[in-house]
């Protein structure tokens, strides 16, 4: 997904892509495995229909921007959907399977096809062999001595009693009698050794297509099965086109989504990224373009934005630059008194909006601004430090072992999720839990994150390295230099310079600092060490006291 | 250029003073300052959503009317605990044990889960007995309840919209079937600030399963952040990254917090958001948070007698009991509204051993809070509140055998009530011969929210916020102060 985005895949394309890649005509890996991304829901064999609502939900809140959900047990009580409607939705997806795709080779694959083949063969012998065990039970059981008798399983002790046996019972004595068979254990092993030396090919989650037939849930309930229902769409939209299939696939559903004449995905989509860069939508809330949410303030400019986006070709990078670069977005966040009279909640745009960034972002730009953060895209999940104890209390089995070398320091996107129990900074700092899509985030202001902007282990180690940073900026062991340096700081963390009475401020924390620290320990320990021989432990100390609270201002956090 | 940047920036200081949203200097001196710690009267509905200028957004302020309780402690009980096996003894329902229940009890129900058509009823296998003075139903699944129950107003017929449990779990913890509106603990922390400088003034305890809805139970919604419930982790460190970094000695960390600060004040006065405002606050509490917490969360001067009336084996463990003694500790430091999540109460199935487990983990601790309370003086002003987001069914769920549950039942559940202003030793409400609906005295959740504020001094009617162009409030259009519940 980050490859996709970063060569600008245009929107459409993309968007066929993480919902029917895999039913492209020649599907590339990367089409097909870009449906994973849709899969990635709370998966459980049993209940197979959670996921499947799941994927429909999701499609619709995120793309069509309508509260699909709300029709899944009785007809939308506000929007033109109705019950049986969504279940023409749910057909789409209910016609596939999400399943492991391995990301190999043909030639990686007929080795491993060769190998599990071996295994096979060793299991068809062994169960033949069972069979036999199977047949000869009787001689068996007259041959048992008593202190082979007392070594069997009590289950097994008991059946032997039973005349009249079930098939369960009568495996459950196969079993007891292989359990102490020579040939049968050493057939087991050869099959456990054999087994192991069977190539584990990579894999990740996708769709695959698998035709069934849907039926509408009565009252929303799995468990009550109503009439079928027929893959289609709903009826206020425009016509779905399936000119080359009596029965319109997935496929067909997202190339109706993304056609031009859908009106709804190009608006929810310019939406959703004016969102990022201005707070709230033009639409509020993001995810409801239903009858309930008041029309926009801004209907031209929405219209426009969503016109412009599809004449670009559905490039995200335009619509990114297109807004950026306009004069609404650049305006100053500061409040004015007399706008705070007329549109407190600045619908009109008179003024841009100061907005603290999200929990991933707050440690990137602190790694960034120590110069520690690893850019590298792509590859698996990495382990950052996290506090003892997160995975306290779980049922299931989850590890965390701190990552090596620079993994540690790769962009929050890239951080492991244990969907129970996620890195304590992402809840701390308002990261949605990953159990269902989020639209949009809360930004909540706590004494705990204040504690862990000072105290993480983390972003002390960014002071260290951005202290590091600062000091280059002169060699001049004067005020000067140190003014300098604090400039360097400031740059590199707020994009700005200080102003004398900030920097009056700060370099006052210095000097005191550099006193302070030039007796006793903590001067070692705040830098974790020695600091570098022509730096000093001293100055490196002092400088990492300022840099930490350069981190920890409000305006570091805030995009303004 | 310089001049005009200081006037600019007077007059921008000028407006935030007067109309309170930015809290500029003297505002924040106020916020910072010990003695500020005053109170104001609430003004009821004025432009900005029902309080005048907040001086600090966490200072004590004064209630609408004279309260009753002065803090509150809800002992939440995620998942839905069963009344009928609990506090509701019914000996129609263990006569007919078995039988299909009669349709007309049907009408208008929902269960989560069950299917059948006519599911079975089933009696409670568990004796009750009448309890105390008031002679008060409760199970034998509940010893130490039963010896507190002359301090309960027991009410035996909350009702609720939901039968899933995230969507119940937000209405009765914010008023609201959806994400996003301020919770109680939140609307109360706004309405009255808080007596704690050193702790917030709405903090949440985990303990077992977490909420569904997460912490979307103790947001802030729309109202200013520094009302957020704070919530201690179940695991590992109570409070995280409470310690400063090797080398920052208290006086650093306090240095450092103030040089912060004072470049955090600047951008106030700049921008005039009120953000920085309450980032500021938080700062501040967080350094005072870092010499309190610890005291807060160190049991060790905590008797062996107090250790064992809550049944905490060992302090050093997270537990229900543990979070109920830190609950008093927490009220007793001032405190405002304390909340406890323990789960899970959703017995769909294995009730008989389920439902005595999660009664052996929370009815010590819970009746010993309220004795101890009481001891202390505190159960008069604090209001302890029992209960979860609905109760179960009368009927089974699956085959009666060992694995056999309760659906859940929205219609009627019991929930109990202690001290700050509650009457004492009584039950409110009755229910048909087999526990499906109230027969008299019927309350929504809301009541119990309008009750909770009306304890507290606050008015539901007029503890409003306005956003986007309209007045909230935390029992919506609804609620009404349940009169019975009141001593």
């Amino acid at each position: 997904m980050v490859a996709a985005l970063n060569r600008d895949l245009p929107f459409d394309r993309f968007v066929i892509e993480q919902l029917a890649g895999d039913l492209l005509p020649c599907a590339s890996t990367e089409a097909t495995i870009a449906t994973g991304f849709h899969c990635n829901a709370m998966l459980d064999p049993n209940l197979r229909w959670e996921a499947v609502l799941d994927q429909v939900n999701t499609t619709g809140t995120v793309f069509l921007g309508l509260t699909v959900g709300c029709a899944q047990c009785h007809s939308h009580k506000y929007d033109p959907l109705t019950q049986r409607e969504y279940y023409g939705l749910y057909a789409f997806f209910d016609s596939a399977t999400i399943g492991d795709f391995e990301l190999a080779t043909p030639a990686e694959k007929a080795t491993r096809d060769a190998a599990q083949a071996g295994v096979d063969v060793l299991k068809k012998r062994r169960t033949d062999y069972e069979a036999t065990l199977k047949e000869s039970l009787a001689a068996w059981e007259q041959g048992l001595s008593a202190e082979e008798r007392a070594k069997l399983p009590a289950p097994a002790l008991a059946v032997l009693s039973t005349t009249n046996r079930s098939p369960d019972q009568v495996s459950q004595l196969v079993a007891a009698r292989a359990s102490t068979d020579a040939e049968h254990q050493a057939m087991s092993r050869a099959i456990d050794e054999l087994a192991q030396q069977v190539p584990k090919l990579p894999a990740t989650l996708a769709m695959r297509a698998e035709s069934r037939t849907t039926r509408l849930f009565v009252r929303g309930n799995p468990e009550r099965p109503g009439d079928e229902v027929a893959p289609g769409v709903p009826a206020f939209l425009p016509p779905l086109s399936n000119a080359n299939s009596t029965r319109p696939t997935r496929l067909d559903f997202v190339r109706w989504l993304v056609a031009p004449e859908n009106p709804l995905v190009a608006r929810v989509a310019v939406n959703h990224i004016w969102q990022r860069y201005f707070g709230l939508g033009l639409v509020e809330p993001v995810n409801d373009f239903g009858v309930q949410t008041p029309a926009p303030v801004q209907q031209e400019l929405l219209d426009w934005l969503a016109t412009e986006f599809i004449a670009s070709r559905w490039s995200v990078k335009a619509m990114h630059r297109l807004i950026v670069c306009s004069a609404t977005y650049r305006q100053s966040a500061n409040a004015r008194p007399q706008l705070q009279a007329i549109d407190p909640a600045n619908r009109l745009l008179a003024r841009q909006r100061r907005l603290r960034v999200e929990a991933e972002i707050i440690r990137d730009l602190s790694l960034s601004a120590g110069g520690l953060l690893a850019p590298r895209l792509g590859g698996p999940g990495v382990y950052p430090y996290q506090p003892e104890g997160v995975l306290d209390g779980r049922a299931g089995k989850a590890t965390w072992t701190t990552s090596a070398g620079d993994d540690r320091f790769r962009r929050g996107l890239y951080t492991w999720t244990w969907r129970l129990t996620p890195h304590p900074m992402l809840p701390l700092f308002d990261a949605p839990d990953a159990t269902m899509a989020c639209t949009r985030r809360d930004r909540s202001n706590t004494p705990v994150q204040a504690l862990t902007l000072l105290n993480d282990p983390t972003f002390v180690e960014c002071a260290r390295a951005l202290a590091l940073r600062a000091i280059e900026a002169s060699t001049v062991e004067t005020e000067t230099g140190d003014r300098a340096r604090l400039a360097r700081a400031f740059a590199i963390c707020l994009s700005r310079q200080p102003a004398d009475a900030e920097a009056d401020e700060l370099l006052r924390l210095l000097a005191e600092q550099r006193a302070e620290l030039a007796s006793g320990e903590d001067a070692r320990k705040i830098v974790g060490g020695e600091g570098p021989a022509d730096i000093g432990t001293v100055n490196h100390a002092a400088w990492t006291v300022v840099c930490r609270a350069i981190l920890s201002l409000d305006e570091f956090v805030t995009r303004e | 250029m310089r001049d005009d940047h200081n006037e600019s920036r007077a007059t921008r200081r000028q407006f935030f003073g007067r109309c309170g949203v930015g809290l500029a200097p003297l505002a924040l001196a106020s916020l910072l300052d010990d003695e500020a710690v005053g109170g104001e009267a609430l003004g009821g509905t004025s432009a900005q959503g029902g309080l005048p200028a907040i001086e600090s957004p966490t200072g004590a302020r004064m209630p609408h009317f004279a309260s009753r309780a002065k803090r509150v402690i809800f002992l939440y009980m995620l998942g839905g605990p069963s009344q009928l096996d609990l506090f509701e003894p019914k000996t129609e329902l263990a006569k007919h044990d078995g039988e299909p229940i009669p349709e007309s009890f049907l009408k208008g129900v929902k269960f989560a889960q069950i299917q059948e058509k006519q599911p079975r009823l089933m009696g409670s296998p568990w004796k009750f007995a009448r309890r105390g003075q008031s002679g008060l139903d409760v199970s034998e699944l509940l010893p130490h309840t039963a010896g507190i129950v002359d301090r309960l107003s027991i009410v035996k017929t909350f009702r609720s919209d939901d039968t899933n449990h995230l969507f119940a779990e937000l209405q009765i913890n914010t008023g609201w079937r959806q994400f996003g509106r301020p919770s109680m603990g939140s609307w109360v922390a706004y309405g009255l600030g808080s007596e704690s400088r050193d702790l917030p003034g709405f903090t949440v305890l985990l303990s077992g399963m977490p909420p569904r809805a997460k912490s979307a139970n103790y947001a802030t919604g729309f109202l200013p952040s520094a009302y957020q419930g704070v919530p201690l982790r179940s695991g590992g460190e109570p409070i995280l990254n409470l310690t400063s970094p090797a080398g920052f000695s208290p006086q650093r960390q306090r240095r450092t917090i103030d040089a912060v600060n004072a470049l955090n004040t600047r951008r106030l006065e700049e921008t005039g958001d009120p953000e920085i405002a309450a980032r500021i606050a938080a700062y501040e509490m967080a350094f005072r948070m870092q010499a309190s917490a610890p005291e807060l969360l160190d049991l060790s001067g905590e008797t062996e007698a107090t250790l064992s009336q809550y049944g905490i084996a060992d302090r050093s463990q997270p537990s229900f009991a543990r979070n109920c003694l830190l609950a008093r500790r927490l009220v007793e430091r001032g405190v405002r509204f304390v909340q406890l999540f323990h789960g899970d109460w959703d017995h769909h199935s294995h009730l008989g051993t389920g439902l005595p487990n999660q009664c052996r983990q929370t009815d010590q601790p819970s009746a010993a809070l309220v004795a101890d309370l009481a001891a202390r003086g505190l159960l008069d002003d604090t209001l302890v509140v029992w209960g979860g987001e609905f109760g179960r069914s009368s009927v089974a769920q699956g085959p009666k055998d060992a694995n056999v549950g309760r659906d859940h039942n929205i219609a009627a559940f019991t929930m109990w009530l202690a001290g700050g202003g509650v009457k004492a030793g009584q039950t409110i409400g009755t229910t048909d011969e087999f526990g499906c609906a109230a027969t008299s005295d019927s309350f929504h959740i809301h009541d119990l929210q309008a009750t909770i504020l009306h304890l507290l001094g606050l008015d539901h009617k007029r503890l409003t916020y306005r956003f986007q162009g309209r007045d909230f409030r935390l029992t919506d259009v609804h609620g009404n102060v349940i009169e019975k519940l009141l001593a």
